[in-house]
């Protein structure tokens, strides 16, 4: 008995010896960006309008009457009915793949997808209609493409999760986050005075109306579309103003267009051939553009997305004198923390400060902004505002924000449109 | 290697014990508390997780028990596990017990439960931007058998021939997106000296 009890103990000793050495298993867990491709067919299929949905990643806005165009990175356009912004509703949304800009004209809506202008017809915002499509109006908006696969219309994240060798020590390897290359040409959208009803885009926005004329602009031209008959826009003029084009904000007869080198100014007079006045040049960085009277406010922000678009390291509000439109003059130049959108009514000066809010100026003396801090108001994204009447329309990767400024002492808050992550 | 060096130990255990084991007096506890105190080297011929380098580890261990009979008792065990680059505690649940009579014996051990990290998770800026190191134990499984050589009362010196299967993860989170995580099975021989009580 004690002799079966000793060769037991050895056979289980044995079979234990046999599983000796360590084993050891990395894993490395990474999002990376995959494009969705659709072929040209399925992309003019794809435009519809759906029943509302949450906000998720918003980008360009427009105001237009009651109503608030959302641009939701290409995917389409919320429609929100704010008629009462202490209440905004979401009325609709508008499928449009590959959309980013946007502006709106009576019942006409104009958008991008990929290359395309499209003219929708929103009269009736839950059942719209393309009531036109001018192709290859645009440069593609993202470099990559697989032509058996169709054209990009999106980036989506996946992860991916891969076995690796373990002498790949921890702290080794550099972190591997999705690479997506984006061409940006883009087109973003801006606003201008156009009929009665106020029709008006953001500062970051790379289209502007008039009453004829749609000026867009991709990162090295302005280009117009004739829009004297809203339902067939024809392709117009084709301007080619240099590299970096950002955005185009227009002002009485004149475009101001941001580039990331500098600020050009257009005489209008003529709407049909903007005329490059001048050129109010700067450091290399990302800037949206605003006008008033005799000066011009433009941002200059480092970008911090990772994207290394505009790595300067400057964060200003430039107020440049204008009175001169051939020869445009910096009168001073204030530091900012992250400056994105902007906008100016009378003496009321906001600055979108990106993840650092927003601030709110007294822009009565020029000189002394930075001495007339009204509000910053902190703990949400600000990434563009639309000012119209006493109400500012703020959007930001948190959502929809919408103040009453009617008060130099006070914004009050009238409502908050949140966004939601998938 | 090293296994050949476990088997040649083992089978001379046996005919050590056979050989020598003497027929006197008892000193084997019959009942009570039981005590075993031990300190041994973890060993192992091929790691994956330490190629190239020095993979050996120390191991520090006690076990106390409730001892029903000479060939069964139930306790707990609590230890540390010194490896190259991360310490583990241990923490057990067992049986163990004497194979003979005799005051020289072959005895078992059998020991499961939960390895406890007791490094200290990282927080390290690099040129990446950095990352969050968290090392993480897991399921230990310790089955050994040894020899006891008594020498007074109760008390006896320790020779032990062990395995341990200990599970250990890190899971370290790159400031920018990427996860990594690393799960380790060390699968160990322990030559272990001790004391027991």
């Amino acid at each position: 008995m004690k002799k079966l009890r000793f060769y037991f103990l050895f056979i289980i000793t044995l079979s234990l010896l046999d599983g000796c050495g360590d084993k050891c298993e990395n894993l490395i867990t990474y999002s990376i960006q995959v494009p969705v491709y659709m072929s040209k067919e399925q992309l003019a299929k794809a435009v519809s309008s759906i029943a509302a949905k949450a906000l998720t990643n918003t980008g360009k806005i427009w105001i237009y009457d009651n109503f608030l165009f959302i641009n939701e990175l290409n995917k389409g356009i919320h429609v929100i009915d704010n008629t009462n912004p202490n209440f905004p509703r979401v009325v609709s949304f508008i499928q449009i793949p590959a959309n980013v800009d946007l502006a709106v004209k009576g019942n006409i809506l104009y958008a991008d997808s990929h290359t395309n202008l499209l003219a929708i017809d929103i009269s009736n915002p839950l059942q719209i209609k393309i009531v036109a499509t001018i192709e290859n109006a645009f440069p593609p908006l993202y470099a990559q493409s697989d032509p058996e696969k169709g054209i990009i219309v999106d980036w989506v994240e996946k992860e991916i999760t891969e076995v690796v060798d373990c002498n790949q020590r921890y702290l080794d390897k550099p972190s591997i986050d999705g690479l997506m290359v984006r061409n940006n040409t883009g087109l973003t959208a801006q606003s201008n005075s156009a009929g009665k009803a106020a029709s008006k885009g953001g500062s970051m926005a790379r289209f502007a109306l008039n009453d004829n004329y749609l000026y867009t602009v991709n990162q090295s031209n302005l280009k117009l579309f004739d829009v004297k008959n809203p339902v067939k826009p024809i392709a117009a003029a084709d301007i080619n103003i240099g590299w970096g084009i950002e955005t185009i904000f227009p002002y009485k007869n004149n475009l101001f267009v941001g580039s990331m080198t500098g600020m050009h100014i257009f005489d209008n007079t003529n709407p049909s051939k903007p005329v490059l006045l001048s050129t109010y040049n700067h450091f290399t960085a990302c800037d949206p553009v605003v006008v008033q009277g005799d000066y011009a406010f433009v941002t200059l922000r480092t970008d911090e997305t990772g994207a290394n678009l505009c790595p300067r390291g400057v964060n200003v509000l430039d107020v440049v004198n204008i009175s001169n439109l051939r020869k445009p003059e910096l009168i001073k130049s204030y530091p900012m923390l992250n400056p994105h959108g902007l906008g100016i009514d009378e003496t009321n000066l906001f600055v979108c400060e990106g993840k650092h809010g927003l601030k709110h100026f007294d822009a009565k003396d020029i000189n002394a902004i930075d001495k007339n801090l009204l509000a910053h108001l902190q703990g949400f994204d600000a990434y563009d505002v639309i000012l119209n009447g006493n109400l500012l329309i703020m959007v930001g990767k948190d959502g929809l924000y919408q103040f009453d400024y009617s008060s130099k002492k006070e914004l009050k808050l009238l409502s908050l449109m949140r966004v939601i992550k998938d | 290697m090293i296994k050949y060096i476990a088997l040649i130990a083992l089978f001379s255990l046996f005919i050590f014990c056979q050989l020598f084991a003497q027929e006197a007096k008892s000193l084997q506890k019959q009942k009570g508390f039981l005590s075993i105190n031990e300190i041994g080297v973890m060993v192992t011929n091929e790691s994956a997780l330490y190629a190239g380098t020095n993979a050996q580890a120390l191991s520090f261990h006690s076990f106390n028990a409730y001892q029903v009979v000479p060939s069964f008792a139930f306790g707990l065990g609590l230890g540390v596990d010194s490896y190259p680059d991360r310490l583990i505690m241990p923490l057990t649940v067992g049986i163990s017990g004497n194979i003979l009579k005799k005051n020289i014996t072959p005895f078992y051990k059998i020991l499961v439960g939960h390895g406890y990290n007791l490094s200290k998770n990282l927080s390290n800026n690099n040129n990446w931007g950095g990352a969050d190191i968290n090392f993480q134990g897991g399921l230990v499984v310790n089955p050994s058998v040894g020899l006891k050589v008594y020498i007074a009362d109760s008390k006896a010196f320790i020779l032990q021939l062990g395995y341990k299967h200990q599970e250990s993860f890190i899971e370290q989170t790159v400031r920018g997106g990427s996860n990594f995580r690393q799960e380790v099975t060390f699968q160990r021989l322990i030559f272990s000296l001790g004391f027991s009580f």
